[in-house]
């Protein structure tokens, strides 16, 4: 799951074309980053996910840094943003997604600009 | 002499049964209000109606001076067609006004044998047969001829009989002659085939030997181009090896050892035509049901609206209880299917048409295509079949592939010469092409929920899409 950062500073400052126009350019950075048959998905305002199937940790990890890299070069106005990551196991999409939105947050709250992982939904309930 | 085709040799109305107390006349004037019909005595009587499907409807566009005269000669008495009608509702006939008008009638059909009794004629017609003459025989005679004219009704219980023997044909004529049936008789196979070219047939009784074609050969042929009609072979009991082996190809719906039982003829016929018209039926929703989905589709790709295509289309929702999934639809339906567990020992018509409804009904629901697999699988375990690989299959198994391309090929394996073998040899094939077609209009509507599920301003899939595919992915995981 991935959150452009202070979003919502562009929209203010530069008006809701320019939003737009990040939005569209980010969309066109993620279809072009992701696998062939990876699935990615704007979840309203800035939110967007990426269900990438059979990819472990790692993979992830270097998907969201390529995506990053990719970014600087095409984003139309200097925006970073945040991920989040999880992993689907058996007990279904929604309670990764959950996990994914944990992780994002927890990314949020350090600072911004960076990728945290939630390993998985069960440790996370048991931590609590 | 006996005579083939049409005319007025062939069909109920040359049964000398027939009386002319027994027809039913309604004279419509068309003008004058309230409108005015004419019945035998006694009116309030209307077993007669069920019994003879010789019920004539006539709309006139006469002048009731003249009507009357015709009436007196009918010995008939004079009420309102809404009474008529009101009473035929009753007996169980579905009558329909034409064209919205109300002082036009036709009688559709009769429900429980779907005797139709479609009949209409100007009066002028009916006067200028009658002529001068207006004696109660003479106008039994042109009420027989009008009727033959109108026997062409698709939706008419048409049986043919075929067989060389004029006096096998005349028999059976003289015993099914009170059931209700338009009768064709051929006396040939070629003469078969030109009759089925010609008219609507839903059974077919059909002698084996005959000099120019077995009747083994000729239901063949028959099964080829008229695939859903009723096959039923007559055999002198001599006949065996061929007529196992055409019952083994599925071309032999039934068969009969001559001499007949004539009772059990009589109702193994009457029960072929309502297990017909119970499969029809069943398809025929199905079709109404696909064709509403598919209009549906077709709006959405036209307006590009989102939304959930099901819920747009009101007439696909079956009429059975909301349950969650395809299986337990057929399972809620079918308390005594039993995947794997031994096939029932006989298998009723009325229950194979049941459980074809149902299995119908269910095809509408399916969320996969493995759900529609899986759906044809139980259907056929339910109907007395084993389904396994068809690695493992012996040559007993149909040659029918259940899996609709989901894992290896499934095939159906079930008892030689059984009546489960035949009545699924009669509806497998239909119902695999249904569920194909289901699959089909599935992958439709999906494709047409991606195309109205993504976000505009990305090109990006929309929170709806992400369902899908993390609901996909899950089940993914989790095998």
């Amino acid at each position: 799951m991935i959150d452009l950062d202070h979003f919502k500073r562009i929209n203010d400052t530069l008006g809701h074309a320019a939003g737009d126009a990040v939005l569209a350019r980010f969309g066109r950075t993620l279809s072009a980053e992701v696998r062939v048959g990876d699935t990615s998905c704007r979840l309203g305002g800035e939110e967007f996910v990426v269900v990438a199937a059979g990819m472990d940790e790692g993979g992830a990890r270097e998907l969201v840094d390529r995506i990053r890299a990719a970014w600087v070069e095409a984003a139309p106005h200097p925006v970073t943003f945040s991920a989040g990551l999880a992993p689907i196991t058996a007990s279904g999409g929604t309670p990764a997604l959950l996990a994914a939105d944990r992780a994002l947050y927890r990314a949020k709250r350090c600072g911004r600009d960076r990728t945290e992982v939630e390993a998985s939904a069960s440790r996370f309930e048991a931590q609590r | 002499m006996l005579q083939t085709g049409r005319g007025p040799q062939i069909g109920v109305t040359s049964r000398p049964t027939l009386t002319p107390v027994s027809e039913l006349h309604i004279i419509d004037t068309g003008k004058s209000v309230p409108v005015k019909v004419y019945t035998p005595q006694p009116v309030n009587h209307w077993g007669f109606l069920t019994k003879h499907a010789s019920a004539l409807l006539l709309i006139a566009n006469e002048p009731r001076t003249r009507l009357r005269d015709i009436a007196a000669s009918l010995d008939v008495t004079e009420r309102t067609a809404y009474g008529l009608v009101a009473d035929l509702t009753e007996a169980g006939y579905l009558v329909k006004s034409k064209d919205g008008r109300r002082n036009r009638y036709s009688i559709q059909e009769h429900l429980p044998l779907r005797d139709p009794i479609v009949h209409e004629r100007t009066i002028g017609e009916v006067l200028d047969l009658l002529g001068g003459d207006r004696s109660a025989q003479r106008v039994a005679l042109i009420a027989g001829k009008v009727q033959d004219a109108l026997q062409n009704e698709p939706s008419r219980a048409t049986l043919l009989l075929v067989d060389d023997d004029p006096h096998v044909l005349l028999a059976l004529q003289m015993l099914l002659g009170d059931d209700g049936y338009r009768i064709l008789t051929a006396m040939s196979a070629l003469e078969g085939f030109d009759l089925l070219a010609l008219h609507e047939v839903q059974v077919i009784l059909c002698d084996e030997r005959m000099p120019d074609m077995t009747g083994t050969d000729f239901l063949a042929r028959v099964k080829e181009m008229h695939p859903d009609a009723l096959r039923i072979l007559l055999s002198s009991g001599a006949d065996g090896e061929a007529l196992i082996a055409s019952i083994n190809r599925g071309e032999v719906y039934r068969y009969y050892t001559k001499p007949w039982d004539a009772a059990e003829l009589r109702n193994n016929l009457r029960e072929a035509f309502r297990h017909y018209w119970n499969l029809q039926d069943a398809h025929t929703e199905w079709r109404t049901a696909t064709t509403v989905v598919e209009a549906a589709v077709a709006a959405d790709r036209r307006s590009g609206t989102a939304g959930p295509l099901r819920s747009a289309a009101p007439g696909t929702e079956p009429a059975v209880t909301p349950v969650r999934s395809d299986n337990a639809v057929l399972a809620a339906t079918s308390p005594q299917a039993r995947p794997g567990g031994p096939p029932p020992a006989s298998v009723e018509p009325s229950m194979v048409s049941d459980t074809v409804a149902s299995a119908l009904r269910a095809l509408l629901r399916i969320r996969s295509a493995k759900a529609a697999a899986d759906l044809l699988q139980l259907t056929a375990e339910k109907l007395g079949a084993t389904v396994v690989p068809a690695a493992d299959a012996d040559e007993d198994a149909l040659p029918i592939d259940l899996s609709l391309g989901e894992g290896p090929p499934l095939l159906a394996v079930v008892e030689p010469l059984s009546p489960a073998r035949m009545e699924l040899e009669h509806i497998l094939p239909r119902l695999v092409e249904d569920a194909r077609h289901a699959v089909d209009l599935l992958r439709q509507t999906e494709r047409l929920d991606d195309e109205s599920n993504h976000d505009k301003l990305t090109g990006l899939g929309n929170r709806r899409v992400l369902e899908r595919v993390l609901a996909r992915a899950g089940e993914a995981s989790s095998s």
